[in-house]
């Protein structure tokens, strides 16, 4: 199965430093500071230590994925999509570790398939979206292959994974999109989810069906086809109560609602929400310095190795940080699509895209969760949280788009 | 329009408008929190931050059967120093020097070593464990301690005379005191009770500013009681009259399945874990060879000797092999083939019967009725005794023992030239491969004195797993087995004669046993006594005692189980 994955012949090694400098910005910026919030008294113990020996492997990867031939992985990806969903399937006989059944475990090693299955699931995707010819029509077909993706999210949902399993669904929309499915698609793919969340309020909620209601009849298509549109709609905004009420787990819904409202609840689930805001509003502009945080050191800041990374950052090196981790950001966004849209292979382009969006909807939704703009849930930062198989993960990811760049322009 | 959207040229502007619209959001709430309104979130991390605090909850008190508290609570207090607010020009050393004993050199290494950094800010133990006076006469100079601070967790403190220590077991600070041995870890989750939570507003140097009012504090909640079955008079006493001999006393009422009195030693002082246990004392103790920390009770597994005589007895009555009359004439030698074993008792007792061989305990007698019966079938009832499996009792950690089966004689055997029937001949007086534990021991008096009857031992008086289980013997059976084990008490020529208690109002009975451990070797055997009292009222008591290298079990543990019996009915010892 693993014939021909690697070429060491015509692949060549270039680093394009357009896209890897930001990179390794991130990744100073992450040093700093875990060198904040780590101790040193021993290697085990230290965060920073052991995440120098993580670059370091995640540099390993990063050079031998540029051998890999992008044609190969076009040709197995049904295979591992098929192998993801069966390794996810794996993990629910596997014990629960803090309750949830995320890992394969073999001895002492712990294998978490979601996280490399993030790039597995692109490739998987792309193939997917790329083969189905009929871009403009609503066809049984098109349901199928949208119900088919949304198994790995569904898989890693129940794990439970929320975090993780947004990611994946965060997937979708991009790849769709690149794949050049029609626009009216994508919309009515999406308007059930705002159905379900407009119910919340009655006046959202008519305003939102009655817009859904307008676009439906201006748009050209089977007359049947919008009326079922409708209907799921309506379905959907039906039986959003009841996930609500009997499927989403009470720690789930209260992370909800204390995102609407963090300060109904200061001491339980809105804690971490106001500790994170406040660790980002007292950094300022410049910060108050590395290792002097102060709401970092006296532990008001959760899991600050990881998911609250940015929190760190923000309180010790303040605004400045923050918007040059969003500027390299935005560098990255503009460099890696503008080469995306410059490869005539449509399956190398959405990967290309699809990869990026990986890394990309993580450095939004953490940076979002932190700050209060979305609910709380566990996901760590692109190169800048500590966490082995989590940087390992991104430096294959990155590895793959340079690999691309300079393979397939 | 469809056919403008699908140009690849106009989707990406699409995507980049949506990826640079995030990039956007999330660069205005950052700007919003950390420029707009820094002043704000500024002050919020300066004054008013909250911190959880876990309040641990007292674990739960543990009384006797009399009700009297042998497991307490009590608070200790531990010295921390914040470096931050400690001002070495004002700090009065001498005070502090006097009161705790911790001298200036130390405290300013800890100062000096935490000034700067952000561990300023960490309170650092330089004291553990001071108790309330002191702590109050330190308070009482507050101004000129400056940067000291206490903390308080609750402790066990030991509140009865007698040492229990096997039985209530120790505490270990893992992450968490949890119970580490005995009843404070079998019942653990019952006497842990639940950790409290309370906020503190504590300012940006992380000192506390006072308790942050809120309806959703959670009070820690102290862990269930526990009552024992144990009587701690009677385990004092019992303690006493062990001394310095190493071996386990139980002492139970064997219709209820309670123990009374459990002792195994050498022990440990159970005050010496209080608030963690020195380096030093802990090495002492594990590196003792009479392990200390093994409850011989139901850990340790020694031959049985003579009074496995007694199962013997009872599976051939039951079998109906042989009655109460079979005789035999002990010589006080028997020949079996080429191999010569002897009665303990040189020149022998003469003509034998069932009572007088349990009275007397002749080898001879048995080594004849083990031949009468199948080895599977002694196995079998053997183990039907509770020999060889767990008694239940509620405690961690308890061993099984061996009776040995066919199966087990031949691969046990198999390298060393296999078994034959000399080997039964040994394990019909208790030598040889069985090992026993007291508890078991105990266990089979029970099941004696009852008439069959066998339930689990225990130490909580509403422990919840006990399981009755009757062994369907004759009635005759039980009969029979009893007047042999008075007589070996009450009448002259009997082992057990030294548990004689010249008293109208009791019945005793007993059994004891000589448990060689090695032959030609100077090492004196284990005693065993174990047998039963019963008053006139029916009410009844059993007692197992094991002393190791306590030479014969008609000697020293018959006169323990005298005295035993002499003080639970209350006479001059």
């Amino acid at each position: 199965m693993f014939k021909g994955l690697f070429d060491f012949r015509n692949q060549n090694l270039i680093i394009k430093w357009s896209i890897i400098a930001p990179v390794i910005f991130f990744i100073i910026v992450g040093l700093l500071g875990l060198s904040s919030t780590s101790n040193f008294n021993s290697f085990i113990s230290s965060t920073f230590y052991k995440q120098l020996l993580w670059i370091l492997i995640g540099i390993i990867a990063f050079i031998l994925v540029q051998y890999v031939r992008i044609q190969y992985l076009h040709d197995y990806s049904y295979l591992y999509f098929i192998l993801l969903v069966l390794l996810l399937l794996c993990t629910q006989f596997f014990p629960a570790i803090e309750g949830s059944k995320r890992w394969l475990i073999i001895g002492k090693i712990y294998i978490q398939p979601s996280e490399l299955g993030k790039i597995l699931y692109v490739l998987g995707l792309a193939r997917f979206f790329n083969d189905y010819k009929i871009k403009d029509k609503f066809t049984s077909i098109y349901f199928l292959i949208l119900l088919f993706s949304l198994i790995p999210p569904l898989f890693v949902f129940i794990q439970p994974d929320l975090g993780t399993s947004i990611i994946y669904m965060s997937l979708i929309i991009p790849i769709l999109f690149w794949s050049k499915f029609d626009i009216k698609l994508i919309i009515l793919l999406i308007a059930p989810i705002i159905s379900m969340i407009a119910v919340a309020n009655l006046f959202l909620y008519y305003f939102w069906m009655i817009s859904l209601f307008v676009y439906l009849v201006i748009i050209k298509d089977k007359l049947y086809v919008r009326i079922i549109n409708f209907l799921l709609n309506l379905v959907a905004s039906i039986i959003s109560p009841f996930i609500w009420y009997n499927i989403l787990k009470e720690h789930q819904r209260n992370r909800i609602e204390t995102f609407i409202d963090p300060f109904s609840d200061p001491l339980g689930n809105g804690y971490q929400v106001i500790q994170s805001t406040i660790s980002i509003g007292s950094g300022g502009l410049w910060g108050k310095g590395v290792g002097n945080g102060t709401q970092t050191h006296l532990k008001f800041l959760p899991v600050r190795d990881t998911d609250f990374i940015i929190s760190v950052v923000s309180e010790e090196m303040g605004f400045i940080t923050i918007f040059f981790i969003l500027f390299s950001l935005s560098w990255l966004v503009y460099r890696v699509l503008d080469y995306a849209q410059k490869i005539e292979n449509d399956y190398s382009s959405t990967i290309l895209v699809g990869l990026f969006s990986i890394v990309f909807m993580h450095f939004i939704i953490n940076l979002a969760m932190i700050s209060g703009l979305l609910p709380v849930t566990g996901l760590p930062v692109p190169f800048i949280s500590y966490g082995g198989s989590f940087f390992l993960t991104c430096s294959i990811i990155l590895g793959l788009i340079n690999n691309i760049i300079n393979n397939q322009i | 329009m469809k056919y403008y959207l699908n140009k690849s040229k106009s989707r990406i502007k699409a995507i980049f408008f949506f990826y640079f619209l995030f990039i956007f959001i999330i660069a205005c709430q950052y700007f919003n929190l950390q420029i707009l309104n820094y002043e704000k979130y500024q002050l919020k991390a300066g004054n008013n931050s909250l911190r959880k605090i876990i309040l641990k909850a007292p674990r739960g008190i543990i009384y006797d059967r009399n009700n009297k508290s042998i497991v307490d609570n009590k608070s200790i207090y531990d010295v921390n120093i914040i470096s931050k607010d400690f001002n070495p020009d004002s700090f009065n050393y001498a005070l502090f020097e006097e009161i705790i004993g911790v001298k200036k050199n130390y405290i300013d290494s800890i100062f000096l070593n935490n000034k700067s950094s952000i561990y300023q800010f960490k309170p650092r133990l330089i004291k553990r464990n001071i108790n309330f006076k002191k702590k109050s006469i330190l308070e009482e100079n507050k101004l000129d301690i400056k940067g000291i601070y206490f903390s308080n967790s609750p402790i066990r403190t030991y509140t009865s005379n007698s040492n229990l220590a096997h039985v209530l077991g120790y505490l270990r600070n893992i992450d968490n005191v949890i119970g580490y041995s005995g009843i404070e870890k079998f019942y653990e989750n019952d006497l842990k009770g639940y950790d409290g939570l309370e906020y503190h507003i504590v300012d940006r140097f992380g000192i506390y500013q006072g308790k942050f009012e809120d309806e959703n504090i959670y009070l820690p909640k102290q862990g269930n009681d526990l009552f024992l079955t144990i009587d701690s008079d009677l385990q004092l006493f019992s303690e006493n009259i062990m001394g310095d001999n190493i071996g386990s006393i139980i002492v139970m009422s064997p219709e209820s399945g309670e123990i009374l009195t459990m002792i195994s030693t050498p022990s440990y002082d159970l005050d010496s874990f209080i608030g963690g246990i020195p380096k030093k004392e802990w090495n002492k103790l594990i590196n003792n060879k009479n392990k200390p920390f093994n409850n011989r009770a139901i850990q340790s597994s020694y031959p049985p000797g003579s009074i496995f005589k007694l199962i013997l007895a009872a599976i051939v009555l039951e079998e109906k092999v042989i009655t109460e009359n079979w005789k035999i004439n002990c010589t006080g030698e028997y020949q079996f083939y080429d191999q010569k074993f002897s009665c303990w008792k040189e020149g022998g007792h003469g003509q034998v019967n069932l009572n007088k061989a349990i009275q007397q305990s002749c080898n001879i007698y048995f080594y004849n009725l083990i031949q009468q019966i199948d080895f599977n079938l002694w196995s079998e009832e053997v183990s039907r005794f509770g020999f060889g499996k767990l008694s239940g009792v509620d405690l961690p950690t308890e061993k099984k023992g061996l009776v040995p089966t066919r199966k087990w004689m031949n691969k046990h055997f198999r390298n060393k030239g296999g078994w034959s029937q000399g080997h039964l001949l040994n394990l019909s007086i208790g030598q040889g491969e069985t090992m026993v534990t007291p508890i078991q021991i105990i266990n089979l008096i029970n099941i004696i004195s009852n008439d069959g009857l066998s339930i689990t031992p225990h130490l909580n008086i509403n422990c919840d797993n006990i399981k009755k289980h009757e062994m369907e013997y004759d009635k005759d059976v039980w009969k029979i087995i009893k007047k042999s084990m008075y007589d070996a008490v009450n009448k002259s020529g009997g082992t057990a004669y030294n548990a004689y208690v010249n008293n109208e109002e009791l019945k005793i009975y007993g059994k004891t046993g000589t448990a060689q451990i090695c032959s030609n070797c100077d090492l004196l055997p284990h005693a065993w006594f174990a047998g039963f009292m019963e008053l006139e009222n029916k009410e009844k008591f059993s007692v197992a005692i094991i002393i190791e290298n306590g030479g014969k079990g008609s000697n020293l543990p018959s006169i323990m189980a005298r005295k035993i019996f002499k003080f639970i009915v209350r006479e001059d010892v």
